[in-house]
């Protein structure tokens, strides 16, 4: 049998592992404890965990959880946005939503792997389009970009470091690109780098600081800005140490 | 300009398929990319426009998230793609590379602001709505200590 402070944790655990902002984190939490009979709640979350204290009865439940790994699904952030929903009007109890939100923990990737992919190279392909590139480049933008979601892709399933993984993505890219060049001069060596990269951006965490900031949580905020500033660093490095080492063998850049 | 239009909106759309968004809120985002783009356009294409580009997008998420009860990330996210940075993010690191600090520093200052435009712009955009159209999020924070038993359904 779970309790309402095991429901509560788990909802607020997927929200906050599938890249939703912690002020939504914390309301959701609250709502669904005073929702499913809780009489007061208090909950703190930062992007690395969650504490939660609830009184139910005479009962005082609290909770720890540990956030290791985040990613992106905001499937899973909406689906548990309706559960929470259906539980504060009375749809769902306790015991069906939490079978619910286990369904959602279980709730494949939204788009199978090669869906994503090809979504990547067309999101690089329109992206360095949209940066002024001619249509040849914008091929080789493509498929970089493919290329470097398949890198990330293998290397994230082999649990490497976050930021080596992005790195590495970053040196691939270089990588291609420059090869492309040796054989084709005319591509937009440039815009063909910006846009095949483009699908590493850390839209979500910039976006998800700024809200966090503004709902005063200054420590998410400054968390979540710090992780977009390392996403960013270690892409270039990645394709700097590339760009730096065809610089020393005697290779001309733009 | 049209074409420029379509693929903002292609754009926006792979992208929103990248981060996992159902296919049935797609459009929304993708929506918000593309008229992001045409005001990015429409004011030049300098920071200024990034900033009003985001503030539209800015508006467009957070309205359309209490029309259709989604989070405002579904929106914001895919929307915001088309404007980042990413040239000049390029040139900076272009410019350390070959050692010529004094241009990645103008660069690489740029690219900051032009990120910090979008910041803002999205802040922006969250307080017209407020202020006209009151949600429940304030109300829970301050009140989790009294004894409320049921609410009102959730705006967002």
């Amino acid at each position: 049998m779970k309790d309402l402070a095991d429901l509560v944790v788990l909802a607020g655990q997927l929200i906050l592992e599938n890249g939703g902002e912690t002020f939504r984190v914390e309301e959701t939490m609250v709502r669904m404890a005073l929702a499913g009979g809780g009489q007061t709640a208090d909950v703190f979350a930062i992007p690395q965990g969650i504490f939660c204290t609830l009184n139910e009865g005479e009962q005082t439940h609290t909770r720890v959880v540990r956030i290791h790994r985040r990613g992106v699904n905001l499937a899973k952030v909406l689906e548990v946005n309706r559960i929470s929903r259906q539980l504060s009007e009375g749809i769902l109890t306790v015991e069906t939503a939490y079978d619910e939100l286990l369904k959602v923990d279980r709730l494949p990737r939204r788009y199978p792997t090669g869906v994503r992919l090809f979504a990547g190279a067309i999101g690089s392909a329109t992206f360095s389009f949209l940066l002024g590139a001619h249509v040849g480049s914008v091929i080789v933008a493509g498929l970089t970009g493919l290329l470097v979601l398949c890198v990330i892709e293998f290397l994230q399933n082999r649990e490497v470091l976050n930021f080596f993984s992005l790195a590495i993505a970053g040196m691939f890219t270089a990588i291609a690109n420059l090869i492309v060049k040796q054989f084709w001069s005319g591509i937009e060596f440039d815009l063909a780098i910006v846009g095949s990269i483009m699908v590493l951006v850390p839209g979500l965490a910039i976006t998800t600081s700024v809200r966090d900031a503004l709902f005063e949580d200054l420590i998410s905020a400054s968390i979540r800005g710090v992780e977009a500033f390392g996403v960013a660093l270690s892409i270039a490095s990645g394709v700097g140490v590339i760009l730096t080492i065809y610089l020393w063998t005697g290779g001309i850049l733009p | 300009m049209l074409i420029e239009l379509a693929v903002s909106f292609i754009a926006a759309l792979a992208f929103a398929v990248v981060f996992n968004v159902p296919v049935r809120y797609l459009l929304p985002g993708a929506l918000a990319g593309a008229i992001g783009w045409l005001i990015f356009r429409s004011f030049g294409s300098m920071n200024t426009a990034i900033f009003l580009a985001s503030v539209g997008i800015g508006l467009m998420a957070e309205g359309g998230a209490r029309i259709l009860r989604i989070p405002v990330l579904i929106i914001a996210v895919p929307g915001i793609i088309p404007l980042v940075p990413g040239v000049g993010a390029y040139s900076t690191m272009l410019a350390l590379v070959k050692g010529n600090f004094i241009v990645a520093l103008t660069t690489g200052t740029e690219t900051l602001f032009a990120a910090g435009a979008i910041a803002v712009g999205i802040a922006v955009a969250t307080v017209p709505l407020r202020l006209v159209w009151k949600g429940g999020a304030g109300h829970v924070r301050k009140t989790a200590h009294t004894y409320i038993t049921s609410f009102d359904s959730p705006k967002r």
